[in-house]
């Protein structure tokens, strides 16, 4: 299995006034893996996916990509070299169709600014892509309804539709199952296997079973810090862990 | 130098006063989130209310507190009537809506009272000068302005600060939702930081009528300035709208003597050199 | 079959509000042709500004600062300095000049946001609103500045046309904001303006997909900008004066409230906006001397009960018959 290492951080550290978001975060992330990214609520994973998207901007350490410091890099400069995320909150473009929604990630790889007298929806390049992320997202039957309009799985499922189209080579996931039924869940799951060969997937989710079932490495954060990077047998046999689950309300597995 | 003694006394008394109008819309910006361009028209209402029951009474003691109580009811009912629709709604809307209103003010003015310059007489026990140095003397009302207006500022700074009302209006700026889970009556608290907004604006007109003059104009030319104090302040910071407020009646005051021909936009260049150290205002709430 | 029909009376509409838009200065006087072209100056500086609000989703409050400065630029180099005169140098100056100053006026102000940013467009047009009151150099005075004449259109020997008889200015500035009108629908289908849409539904979005999104705020912003000079330009040619007033933040919100009125982000709403505006404006004070009243209570209607400004109302007669045709 391939596994060159696309993205890490090192001593990665976020604070908000006096409070350690994140306190020395080292993670790695590699092509061919699924890792997820687990942990009690509050323990700072949201604050990792956005330092690493660029979201927000980290207190010090660094965040490399492909053997570059990104640290100071902007969302839309991270996005442009291939790295692409997903929120947790829906965050699509609720006024335009689903098809719009995609035609916009589509364009923005090859954004020609310039091309006034370009018929933006016409552009075959754009639709062949629009088109594609349409048919391996399941959204072909709805992607003319606007977004707003769409079932709170529909707008998960575009959600990763839109950071699909980016054609990332690394995949920030922020909850990508939340809110989906079973079914919708089976095939995002798929979706994303199908993804792993060629990507390496951060995959922040609750739903124990899919991230046991799926994952390859499992990152497990407490307050602020990463208690232990291991598989998921490891994880889920560590004492350490059970605590650290046991203080708060989630339990590890049903 | 008594004249550098001179400009610096009258850019004090201009930086209090301004700071008793921007920080009323700054707290209204802050706490209720709403941009009020109308906020002038209070200012060019309390100088007109100064000139009217000034007129009436002779009194301009009387005058004030009278002004400020009927600025405060005037302010409740708007809020009542008015501006309470207006806080979920988007800036566009808000920017309208308030000039709007000024529009409506203005003309209602002028029914009212008209469209020529008035003035309002110092009271007599304030109507002299001191003496400044060996040659120039000073207005007494100037300074009689500039300690009122100080001992306002250092009054609104326990309210907010050190009263349970105060701590009210903080959190309401703060979080909304949660005051009102906590059982405090957000709506409340919003009418009472507004009428706040418009007696301190109201306030500021009617004390400063005597040593200025009473036009037409003076709403747009104070709120205009105001809003570059709470650009330079931060929106919802009363530090920032004091520190601001005198910055500007400096740059303004200095601006006039120093560079003439530059002087109206003295403000503007150091709101831009504000703007370039820190994008968001002195102090961004 | 409805949406076609639909489409067709879109398309006979237009074409019959050009047809009668060419043919009015043979119908009436010289002062409702002036009229007209003032109506017609006052679209391109609405529209302009909904490249901004309606399409990119700025709401700036110093948008008259670019139409006063065009103005001020034909002034300075045909009346003050007589420089030029000519239009073919003069209107792209004006374009220009505009064009740079709101470009490095972008830089500052496009880094806030909300209100702030409301604001701080709004100083910065006093910025330039106090620049030309003030400064002798720049034609300083409250009362401005009467022009010495009207563009020339020499080019070397050839004379084209005289911008001196109403009509011909009439034609020129029709075919100036038709030029706008086609200009703007292509951007807008264009991936730029389709860029720009999607920053005013969603900028944090956009930036995480990979747009440069202060890139096209500012783009869009200078465009914009050197739109609104080419109305003041032309505005100024039509006073044959200029005033810092056309600076002032009034004539700023009255382009807002052109874009409420008729409709914001839509290729039509300017025009609907200012005609709609001015024959409020026209209407109003004809009736009564205390107008601003009326016209302040008229904005408070307009935007509590028609936030979507006229075109809503031929969205709603369209929904209304498509239900009663289906």
């Amino acid at each position: 299995m391939n596994t060159e290492e696309l993205m890490q951080t090192v001593n990665l550290c976020r604070s908000f006034g006096g409070l350690k978001a994140n306190d020395c975060v080292n993670i790695s992330l590699k092509r061919g893996q699924m890792h997820a990214l687990i942990g009690p609520n509050g323990a700072g994973k949201s604050t990792l996916i956005n330092l690493l998207s660029g979201d927000i901007p980290a207190t010090s350490g660094q965040v490399i990509y492909r053997g570059v410091d990104i640290t100071n890099f902007s969302p839309h400069e991270r996005s442009v070299i291939g790295i692409g995320r997903s929120y947790q909150k829906t965050n699509i473009f609720p006024g335009f169709t689903v098809r719009e929604n995609c035609r916009l990630s589509a364009q923005s790889r090859n954004q020609r600014p310039l091309r006034i007298f370009s018929d933006a929806d016409n552009w075959l390049p754009y639709r062949y892509e629009v088109d594609d992320v349409l048919t391996r997202t399941g959204l072909v039957n709805v992607a003319d309804k606007r977004a707003g309009e769409l079932s709170h799985g529909q707008q998960r499922q575009l959600e990763l539709a839109i950071v699909l189209t980016t054609r990332p080579e690394v995949l920030l996931l922020d909850e990508p199952l939340a809110g989906m039924g079973y079914e919708e869940s089976l095939q995002m799951i798929e979706l994303l296997r199908g993804l792993l060969v060629s990507h390496a997937i951060l995959l922040v989710e609750h739903d124990m079973d899919a991230v046991f079932s799926i994952s390859n490495i499992l990152t497990v954060m407490v307050n602020g810090v990463v208690l232990m990077t291991d598989t998921p047998e490891n994880v889920r046999s560590s004492k350490e862990v059970q605590e650290a689950y046991l203080g708060s309300e989630q339990p590890l597995h049903d | 130098m008594d004249l550098i003694l001179i400009q610096t006394l009258n850019a004090v008394q201009y930086g209090l006063l301004l700071f008793l109008v921007a920080s009323g819309l700054t707290l209204i910006f802050g706490v209720m989130g709403v941009i009020n361009l109308a906020h002038g028209s209070f200012y060019m209402m309390g100088a007109y209310l100064a000139f009217t029951i000034t007129s009436m009474t002779g009194n301009l003691l009387i005058t004030i507190v009278l002004g400020t109580i009927i600025s405060a009811l005037i302010g409740a009912v708007l809020e009542w009537a008015f501006f309470s629709h207006l806080y979920h709604r988007n800036h566009l809307q808000q920017v309208l809506l308030t000039y709007g209103l000024i529009l409506i003010f203005e003309e209602l003015r002028s029914l009212l009272v008209g469209d020529e310059v008035y003035s309002v007489k110092i009271p007599s026990w304030l109507d002299f000068s001191v003496p400044l140095g060996s040659v120039m003397t000073y207005p007494v009302y100037r300074l009689f302005m500039s300690g009122i207006c100080l001992v306002v500022a250092v009054c609104l700074y326990f309210f907010i600060q050190r009263t349970l009302v105060g701590a009210h209006i903080r959190a309401g700026a703060s979080n909304r939702a949660m005051v009102q889970i906590l059982g405090i009556n957000i709506d409340r608290v919003f009418r009472l930081v507004f009428s706040l907004g418009v007696a301190l604006a109201a306030f500021a007109g009617m004390i400063n009528a005597p040593s200025a003059t009473v036009s037409p104009a003076m709403g747009t030319q104070v709120l205009i300035v105001s809003f570059v104090v709470v650009i330079v302040g931060g929106i919802g910071s009363v530090w920032g709208a004091l520190l601001a407020s005198l910055l500007v009646a400096f740059a303004d005051t200095f601006g006039k003597v120093y560079l003439p021909d530059y002087s109206g936009i003295a403000i503007y260049v150091v709101m831009a050199a504000i703007l370039i150290w820190r994008p968001e205002g002195i102090f961004k709430s | 079959m409805i949406a076609a029909i639909s489409l067709t009376a879109r398309n006979v509409t237009i074409a019959l509000f050009f047809i009668l838009l060419a043919a009015f200065p043979q119908l009436g006087q010289d002062f409702y042709t002036e009229m007209v072209i003032r109506v017609m100056i006052m679209s391109i500086f609405a529209i302009s500004l909904d490249l901004l609000l309606g399409y990119t989703g700025l709401v700036s409050f110093g948008h008259a600062g670019w139409f006063g400065m065009g103005a001020y630029v034909f002034a300075l180099l045909g009346t003050k300095y007589q420089l030029t005169s000519n239009l073919w140098l003069t209107l792209p100056a004006a374009m220009l000049v505009t064009a740079f100053f709101s470009f490095l006026v972008g830089l500052f102000v496009l880094r806030t946001r909300g209100m702030f940013f409301i604001m701080v467009t709004l100083a910065f047009a006093q910025i330039f609103y106090f620049l030309f009151h003030d400064l002798k150099s720049l034609g300083g005075s409250s009362d401005g500045m009467n022009l010495r004449g009207k563009p020339t259109t020499a080019i070397g020997d050839w004379i084209p046309f005289e911008l001196t008889s109403t009509n011909t200015f009439y034609y020129f500035v029709m075919l100036l904001m038709v030029g706008l009108l086609l200009f703007m629908s292509l951007l807008l289908r264009s991936p730029f303006g389709r860029a720009l849409q999607g920053i005013r539904e969603n900028e944090h979005r956009m930036e995480s997909i990979g747009f440069p999104v202060f890139r096209y705020k500012l783009a869009a912003f200078t465009i914009s900008g050197a739109f609104a000079g080419m109305a003041g330009y032309l505005f100024a040619i039509l006073n044959s004066s200029v005033n810092p007033e056309m600076l002032s933040w009034h004539q700023s919100a009255d382009g807002l409230l052109m874009l409420i009125l008729g409709g914001m982000g839509q290729l039509w709403g300017g025009v609907i906006g200012a005609f709609t505006f001015i024959l409020l404006q026209e209407v109003l004070s004809t009736f009564t001397k205390q107008w601003h009243l009326w016209m302040g209570v008229a904005i408070i209607l307009i935007v509590l009960f028609l936030p979507g400004g006229m075109i809503s109302i031929v969205e709603r007669i369209k929904n209304i018959w498509k239900r009663r045709f289906t």
